[in-house]
């Protein structure tokens, strides 16, 4: 390899969204790769009293952009929400998108829309429940916990997609 | 020109956890988030409902929240905080202090999920933990324990017959015990088969446990404790000791390194003693064994602490070493990087635990800062301090030259240290560091007792002399 081929292929890769890069070639073993150090957002945004009280000038702060290595799992804007994939909860915006009684979670764990995976779904959006009927499982240290209607009613929005991760007193349903 | 054989590696591996979850709250789950952030490792932190708007839970890349306010369904509650660590891949749990973090059973759970419990071995947390079998230990290695019994007594003819041997006053322990709870000062023969019974009920009923011992009881000791640092390859290090004497009902007011009036003979045969203690206990993690001193500077091991203390941040600021950082990388498998020969243990440094005597909002609160201050806290304006845990908000640590120096900047910072919204303890603190007995390190656990009434009535006269005015 010639010193004129390492300073290309270099050039290259700085400028590439790539963040690793292994290459062999003829006996020649050559490997790169980034680390960003770039500042993210330390407290989330969403609560900007609390930034302007801690004198935190986050504007211009760029949070996507960072930490270019491939996989890519920090997320620092509203990750309360999507660090588990459902993304419609922001709690800071007030358009909720249902108005009915909230069901929450009662403990922390995954939740299941079925008895099992392959079976049909306990309720639907449009489904009418009686009080203690089962509308979900949430799955906690191997034991399977139902999740019951706390009234009678139809399902108006269920929120949380199945197989997602729940924390506790999380919306998961709506019954209207 | 050509070059063959070129490798070039621009990175290089550290085995190090990707991601831990912070089984904790308030300023201690904040210490951890920052040092975890400056290794580059990602923090996930179980939160309760009462701690949604608290500042930890906005520092952590994740948080989840995992029961209602009351710790026995949140902070507490095993299940859900090794549920959220599985699902959420964490390698590691850190405990911080209180909780779960000397609690056997949690570690154990965290070991069967192939998850590292920053902290030593479930195995470990219960030997320590079972007083009497720590002290036995330490009695058959050489260790200095206070005397008292080698086993655990069988019946109160026994208990009669052993206070005999050590002579009156002695103190009725329980084994499983801690917080002073199970715990009875016997001063006269006459009274022991009584308050025996008492202490074994009560042990029965706080920890399920009723295996009691007696140890001499001395009277007002000093609390003098060594912070130790032990990895998983056998080296054991010392940090230099710590005095919590100010106590108020078992509860520290402050701490402070190193300890008064200490000879350097003394300082180092205790230390030496707290390596042993480590090295015989096979320890790893950060540890601190405590000892008591008596009126002629005789010390006897009493326990070993196996988790990081509320007082760490006084120890790092006399050795420059940060003991979080140290204590996430021995529970990764790294050696210490440091050895006996390289502590340095430089000036003196005090730590002030600031308690909220009331819950409510912050309205206002100005933190102090200059040369020499460190504040751990979680506070901010505009936070809400709820009745639910610990009131300690927050922590102030000064270090300085020498003791005086030391004094003087603490003064500075109470007088200058803001908290409106709810009643501290900040008047008590600033009016104790003009207290002649504090001012010359000449103190013991009897301390508070004696002169907390003193201290009282100075702030009862500068309010009336205000009044006056």
């Amino acid at each position: 390899m010639e010193i004129k081929e390492v300073y290309d292929i270099w050039d290259k890769f700085e400028k590439s969204d790539i963040g690793e890069l292994k290459l062999e070639i003829s006996g020649d073993k050559i490997e790169f790769k980034k680390v960003i150090e770039l500042p993210d957002d330390f407290i989330a945004t969403q609560n900007a009293s609390l930034i302007n009280s801690y004198g935190l000038n986050l504007q211009g702060i760029n949070s996507s952009g960072l930490n270019l290595q491939e996989n890519n799992t920090i997320n620092t804007d509203g990750f309360n929400n999507s660090a588990y994939g459902d993304n419609s909860n922001n709690p800071s915006s007030n358009n909720k998108g249902y108005s009915g009684f909230e069901v929450k979670a009662p403990l922390v764990g995954t939740f299941y829309r079925a008895s099992a995976p392959g079976e049909k779904p306990f309720v639907e959006e449009g489904s009418t429940v009686k009080k203690g009927d089962v509308i979900g499982i949430i799955e906690a240290m191997k034991l399977m916990n139902e999740l019951v209607a706390p009234k009678d009613g139809k399902i108006e929005s269920i929120l949380v997609d199945d197989g997602v991760m729940v924390e506790f007193d999380q919306v998961i349903m709506s019954i209207k | 020109m050509i070059i063959s054989g070129l490798i070039i590696i621009v990175e290089f591996e550290v085995i190090m956890f990707k991601r831990i979850l912070v089984a904790n709250r308030g300023e201690i789950a904040l210490r951890i988030i920052r040092c975890a952030r400056e290794m580059d490792i990602e923090t996930v932190i179980v939160y309760s409902t009462a701690d949604k708007e608290s500042l930890p839970v906005m520092g952590a890349n994740y948080s989840v929240c995992i029961g209602p306010n009351s710790p026995k369904d949140s902070y507490l509650n095993q299940d859900a905080i090794i549920e959220t660590a599985i699902k959420m891949e964490c390698d590691a749990i850190h405990p911080g202090y209180g909780f779960l973090s000397e609690n056997a059973e949690f570690a154990k759970k965290c070991e069967e999920n192939n998850i590292t419990f920053i902290g030593p071995s479930s195995e470990l947390i219960s030997k320590m933990g079972d007083k009497q079998e720590a002290r036995k230990l330490m009695m058959n290695n050489g260790v200095r324990v206070v005397p008292g019994s080698r086993e655990i007594i069988k019946d109160v003819d026994e208990a009669l017959e052993i206070a005999e041997e050590i002579g009156y006053p002695v103190l009725i322990k329980a084994s499983a015990g801690g917080g002073g709870r199970g715990m009875r000062k016997v001063f006269e023969k006459e009274e022991l088969p009584k308050l025996f019974e008492m202490a074994k009920a009560e042990a029965k009923a706080a920890f399920a446990n009723d295996d009691m011992y007696i140890e001499k009881l001395i009277i007002n000791p000093r609390h003098i404790e060594v912070q130790i640092l032990a990895d998983k390859h056998e080296n054991v290090i010392a940090l230099g000791e710590r005095d919590c004497s100010i106590q108020k009902n078992n509860q520290k007011m402050l701490e402070e390194s190193p300890a008064c009036g200490l000879s350097d003979e003394k300082r180092k045969e205790i230390s030496d003693m707290a390596i042993l203690a480590g090295k015989v206990s096979g320890y790893n993690s950060v540890g601190t064994c405590e000892f008591v001193l008596d009126k002629d500077d005789n010390f006897y091991f009493i326990e070993m602490n196996t988790r990081i203390q509320v007082e760490h941040p006084v120890t790092e600021e006399v050795s420059n070493v940060d003991l979080i950082r140290q204590q996430i990388r021995v529970a990764a498998g790294l050696k210490l990087d440091i050895t006996n020969e390289d502590v340095s243990i430089c000036g003196h440094a005090i730590e002030f635990r600031i308690i909220a005597k009331t819950p409510g909002v912050i309205k206002n609160l100005h933190l102090p800062g200059g040369f020499g201050v460190r504040v751990e806290t979680h506070l901010y304006n505009g936070y809400e301090i709820t009745p639910f845990y610990d009131p300690m908000i927050a922590k102030v640590i000064v270090k300085g030259k020498n003791r005086l120096e030391v004094i003087r900047r603490l003064r500075r910072v109470l007088e200058e240290i803001v908290i409106d919204g709810i009643e501290t303890n900040i008047v008590f603190l600033h009016q104790l560091t003009f207290h002649p007995d504090f001012l010359k390190g000449n103190y013991d656990t009897g301390f508070y007792e004696k002169e907390s009434k003193k201290i009282l009535s100075w702030i009862n006269e500068s309010k009336n002399m205000k009044k006056e005015a």
